[in-house]
C-alpha cells in the first residue's frame, strides 16, 4: 500500500514535471519582424537560432571558428573559389513540407541576388563575393564565388543564410507560383524554418511564442513551450523575475546585477559581449557642421576607461582599435586608432574655433545597456571641451526620415558593431566595408574618396597571408583614425536574470544575444532538463 | 467725478476684503499656516537654487556614483542627500528640479487659465451656437486622453521645453471653461449686469469691470488646484520620458530615472518623488482653504 502510495506520487511528480515543460522569458527588445535574410539588429539575432537553420551550424560553446553540419551533412571547399556541400536528407519545415534542394537553392539565390529591398544591405554586406550556385545533383550544391574567399564557411553558418521554406513563401500572396516583395513582406509576419522550435505566435515588438516542433530532424527541443515577451523597463524586467512570472530576463546592467544576486533563488549569468557600443557622428555628408577636426575632437575628449570604470564597474573590454581577440590570428591590439588625449582635443577646438558647437544626439531609452547613462555622460565630456550636446531621447530613433533616423547630417547618434563572425569583415567590415551598411547609409565620406577605399578594403578583404592582411587592416584603421567617423566605445558586459536552478548563459560561439534554448544548450532542474 | 466716487467707494470694502483674508490666514488651522510658511520656503528655496545648490546640478563625478545620503554607509563629503547614478549632487538637482517643476507648473496653469476662462467667457456671454460649439470642444478635450494627446504633440514636434510648457498649458483649459461659463450664466441676467447695459457699456466693459471681479474666486481657486494637477502632470510626462530631456533637472525625470534603482538605491527615486508629494499636498490644501475661506455660501452658515 505505501509503496503503490509512494510510487503514485512520483508517478504524479514525474508527469507534472512533463506536462509543465515550459520557459518564460521577458527580453528588453523584441523584434518587429521575422526575416533572417533582412535583419542585423542585435533584438532580431535573439530569436532566431531556436526556429531556423543555416546549411553548417557553428559551435556556439567555442570562440574559435568550428563549424558543424547543419542542413548540409557535409562540405568541402574544393578550390578557393568553390565549396560543395551535401545537403541533408529527411529535414522538415514546421508547416510539414520537406526541405528539398529547390529550398536552399532558392533561399541563397534571394541572399545573392534579392529581390526584395529589405535584403540588399545583407546581401552585399554577406554575400557579395558569392557569384552563384550549380545543383550538382538531388542533395549536392556547388556554391561559387567571384574572388578566392577566405570566408566561405563563416558565410554559410550565418544568420542570413538560413534555409527558408520555397513554396510555403510563394504561396504567402499574389501568385503561389512567383517570389514577389509581398510574399517576404508577408513571410515575416508568418515565419516558418526548420528549427527545433515553431513560431506558434508572433506578435511584433510584443510576443513570440516557440512550441516543440516534433518532426525535427536532430534531438528534439527540450521545451514544450517558450514564451518570450517584452518587458522594456528594467525594473519591472526584474521584478518579473523575482515574482516568478518569468524565469530568465535579458539586459540587466552591472549596476542591478546585486539585486538579483542577493535574491534567495536568483542568480546572473553573463559575459563580456562580442559587440562594440560605438558612436558615430553626422551623415558624413560634404558641408555638414561636423566636420573631420570636430569629430577628431569628440573622439579624442571621451575618457573609456572612465566610463568603463563607472558604468560597468570595469568589466567591460575598451579596445585600442576595431578588433574582438575572438579573430584569433587577424587579432590586431596593438593598433591604437582611438586614444583619450584631453589637451590635443582641447587644442584642436581652439584651433578650429569649434568652442559653443551644438549638436543634437539622439538615443532610445533602453535599446542599449548603459546606453543612456553613457550618453549623459559623454554629455559632460563633451561639455568640458565646449562642444554642447543636446540629448533627445526617442524611441524612433532608428526610424530613416524621422529627427535622428539614419544619415540624418548635423546630429550624432550612438550605434553598435556587432561581431557576425569572427573575422574583421565579419565586424568592422560588415558595417564599414564599401558594401557595409554604414557606408550603405552614408554615416563616413572617406576623405581619401570612396574608390581609394574600396582599393583599400578589398587588398584586406581577399587577403590570403596572414601578416600581410593585418598590415592591410592597419592601413584602414589609420583612416579611421584620420577621418574619426566613429569612434569604438567598449564591450558591453551583458547579463542575463534567472531561476537559480537554470543552466544557462550566452555563448561565446553565437553571435550577440542569442537566445539558444535548444536540447543541449540549457538545463533546468524545475523542468528536469539537463544541459 | 462720478468715477472718482465709485473707485474710492471701491477701494473701502477691497482693503477691507484683504484684511479679512488675513484675519482668517490667522484664524486658520496649524495646519494652513504651515502650508503656508512651507510653501513660502519651496518658492524661496527655488528662486534661490542657484545660491543654496552646493554643485554645479548637472556636473558629474563618475567615480562616485550612487552614494546614499549623509548618515549611511559610504556617504561621501558634501552631497547630503547623495549622489545619482551618474555622480550628481541629489540636493542640488532637487534643488534645480524644484525651480523647474514649478517655473513648468505656473506658466503651464497659467496658460490654461487664460484659454479656458476666455472661452468659457465667450461661450457663457455670447451663448447660442457659439456656445455649444465651443462646450463641444470642451467635451471633446475631457473625452480625449491627455497622455495620448501629449505622445502625439511630442511624435509630431519633437521633445522641446517650450513645446511641452504649451502642451503642458493645453492640459486643463477645459476645466476653467466650465467653471467660468457657468459663472458667468449665472450673472448675466442679474440685475446690476442689466444696469450696466442700460447705462450702454459694451460687452468688453461688463466683462472686464462687472463680471470678472465677481467670478475671481472660483478662477482663482481652480488655479491653485490646477497648479498641484500640472505638477503631477509633469511628472507624469518627463517619468515617461516626454517632457524635458536630460540631463536637465525636473522632479518627475528625476522620479523617473530613479525607479531602475528603487530596489538597490532607493534614495535617488524617493528624494523627488516625496518632493512632488509636499508641492501637491501643499497647493491642494491651500486651494481648499482658498476655496472655504472665499465661498460667500460657506461663511454665511456660520
Amino acid at each position: 500500500m505505501t509503496k503503490l502510495f509512494a510510487t503514485s506520487v512520483a508517478l504524479a511528480l514525474i508527469t507534472g514535471v512533463a506536462s509543465a515543460q515550459e520557459l518564460n522569458v521577458a527580453t528588453a527588445n523584441l523584434s518587429a519582424y521575422i526575416d533572417p535574410g533582412a535583419d542585423h539588429s542585435n533584438v532580431g539575432s535573439q530569436f532566431y537560432v531556436n526556429a531556423m537553420e543555416p546549411l553548417l551550424f557553428k559551435d556556439p560553446t567555442s570562440e574559435e571558428n568550428i563549424f558543424q553540419p547543419g542542413l548540409a551533412t557535409s562540405w568541402e571547399i574544393t578550390s578557393p573559389t568553390e565549396m560543395v556541400l551535401t545537403i541533408r536528407a529527411g529535414v522538415k519545415f514546421h508547416n510539414g513540407e520537406d526541405m528539398t534542394m529547390e529550398d536552399v537553392v532558392w533561399s541563397l539565390e534571394n541572399m545573392i541576388t534579392p529581390g526584395y529591398p529589405a535584403r540588399i544591405e545583407r546581401s552585399k554586406e554577406f554575400f557579395g563575393n558569392i557569384k552563384g550556385l550549380e545543383i550538382i545533383d538531388d542533395v549536392t550544391l556547388k556554391i561559387m564565388a567571384e574572388k578566392p574567399e577566405p570566408l566561405f564557411e563563416l558565410i554559410m553558418a550565418a544568420q542570413q543564410g538560413m534555409i527558408l521554406p520555397k513554396d510555403y513563401t510563394m504561396g504567402l500572396s499574389g501568385d503561389p507560383m512567383a517570389t514577389e516583395e509581398s510574399d517576404f513582406i508577408a513571410f515575416r509576419q508568418a515565419p516558418v524554418g526548420t528549427g527545433p522550435y515553431k513560431y506558434s505566435e508572433f506578435t511584433p515588438e510584443t510576443r513570440i511564442i516557440w512550441e516543440r516542433f516534433d518532426d525535427y530532424w536532430g534531438e528534439k527541443a527540450p521545451y514544450q513551450t517558450v514564451n518570450v515577451r517584452r518587458i522594456p523597463e528594467l525594473a519591472a524586467r526584474i521584478t518579473a523575475l523575482v515574482n516568478n512570472e518569468v524565469d530568465l530576463i535579458t539586459n540587466v546592467p552591472p549596476d542591478q546585477l546585486d539585486v538579483i544576486n542577493s535574491t534567495p533563488g536568483f542568480k546572473t549569468a553573463g559575459g563580456v559581449t562580442p559587440l562594440f557600443h560605438l558612436m558615430y557622428f553626422g551623415g558624413g555628408e560634404k558641408g555638414s557642421i561636423i566636420t573631420p577636426e570636430l569629430r577628431k575632437a569628440m573622439v579624442l575628449s571621451v575618457d573609456r576607461d572612465l566610463l568603463n570604470e563607472a558604468l560597468w564597474g570595469g568589466q567591460a573590454v575598451v579596445p585600442s582599435t576595431h578588433t574582438y581577440p575572438q579573430y584569433g590570428a587577424y587579432y590586431t591590439p596593438d593598433i591604437e586608432t582611438f586614444e583619450y588625449n584631453l589637451d590635443e582635443a582641447k587644442k584642436i577646438v581652439a584651433e578650429n574655433d569649434l568652442e559653443g558647437t551644438t549638436l543634437p544626439f539622439y538615443t532610445d531609452p533602453v535599446y542599449y545597456t548603459n546606453g543612456l547613462l553613457a550618453a549623459q555622460a559623454m554629455q559632460e565630456m563633451w561639455r568640458e571641451i565646449g562642444i554642447n550636446i543636446e540629448l533627445k531621447v526617442v524611441t524612433s530613433w532608428n526610424d530613416p526620415g524621422t529627427p535622428g533616423g539614419w544619415g540624418s547630417p548635423d546630429q550624432i547618434h550612438n550605434w553598435s558593431n556587432p561581431m557576425y563572425f569572427a573575422d574583421p569583415h565579419g565586424s568592422f567590415g560588415k558595417m564599414w566595408a564599401p558594401s557595409g551598411a554604414g557606408m550603405t547609409r552614408g554615416l563616413w565620406d572617406p576623405s581619401i574618396g570612396m574608390d581609394e577605399w574600396t582599393k583599400l578594403y578589398d587588398a584586406f578583404r581577399f587577403e590570403t597571408d596572414i601578416a600581410a592582411r593585418n598590415a592591410a587592416y592597419e592601413v584602414l584603421m589609420a583612416e579611421v583614425k584620420k577621418d574619426a567617423p566613429f569612434l569604438v566605445l567598449y564591450q558591453p558586459y551583458e547579463s542575463w536574470g534567472m531561476r537559480a536552478d537554470l543552466d544557462w548563459s550566452p555563448f561565446p560561439g553565437h553571435i550577440p544575444y542569442v537566445l539558444d534554448f535548444r536540447a543541449g544548450y540549457i538545463g533546468d532542474e524545475k523542468n528536469g532538463i539537463s544541459k | 467725478m462720478a468715477n472718482f466716487e465709485m473707485n474710492k467707494s471701491d477701494a473701502a470694502p477691497r482693503q477691507k476684503a484683504t484684511q479679512q483674508y488675513f484675519k482668517s490666514v490667522q484664524d486658520s488651522s496649524w495646519l494652513i499656516k504651515f502650508c503656508f510658511i512651507l510653501l513660502g520656503l519651496l518658492i524661496a528655496v527655488a528662486l534661490l537654487a542657484p545660491l543654496l545648490a552646493p554643485h554645479d546640478p548637472n556636473a558629474q563625478s563618475l567615480l562616485s556614483r550612487l552614494r546614499p545620503p549623509i548618515g549611511f554607509d559610504r556617504y561621501k563629503e558634501g552631497f547630503l542627500v547623495g549622489t545619482d547614478e551618474l555622480g550628481r549632487d541629489l540636493l542640488s538637482r532637487l534643488l534645480y528640479g524644484l525651480r523647474f517643476t514649478l517655473l513648468i507648473a505656473v506658466i503651464g496653469s497659467i496658460i490654461s487659465m487664460i484659454i479656458g476662462s476666455v472661452i468659457g467667457i465667450i461661450s457663457g456671454f455670447v451663448g447660442g451656437i457659439v456656445d455649444n460649439l465651443l462646450m463641444g470642444l470642451v467635451d471633446i478635450q475631457i473625452a480625449f486622453p491627455f497622455t495620448l494627446m501629449a505622445l502625439l504633440a511630442v511624435a509630431v514636434f519633437g521633445t522641446d521645453l517650450t513645446i511641452f510648457v504649451i502642451i503642458i498649458g493645453l492640459a486643463d483649459w477645459d476645466k476653467y471653461a466650465r467653471v467660468v461659463r457657468g459663472q458667468i450664466i449665472a450673472i448675466r441676467e442679474a440685475p446690476y449686469i442689466d444696469a450696466v447695459r442700460v447705462t450702454g457699456a459694451g460687452p468688453y466693459r461688463i466683462i472686464r469691470h462687472h463680471m470678472l471681479p465677481n467670478i475671481a474666486s472660483p478662477i482663482i481657486v481652480l488655479w491653485t488646484f490646477g497648479v498641484s494637477n500640472v505638477i503631477l502632470l509633469e511628472s507624469s510626462l518627463s517619468f515617461l520620458g516626454l517632457g524635458v530631456q536630460p540631463p536637465t533637472a525636473t522632479l518627475g525625470s528625476m522620479t523617473g530615472f530613479g525607479r531602475d534603482y528603487l530596489a538597490s538605491y532607493p534614495h535617488i527615486g524617493l528624494a523627488p518623488a516625496l518632493m512632488i508629494l509636499v508641492i501637491a499636498l501643499v497647493f491642494l490644501l491651500l486651494g481648499d482653504w482658498l476655496r472655504d475661506t472665499l465661498d460667500v455660501r460657506l461663511k454665511r452658515q456660520t
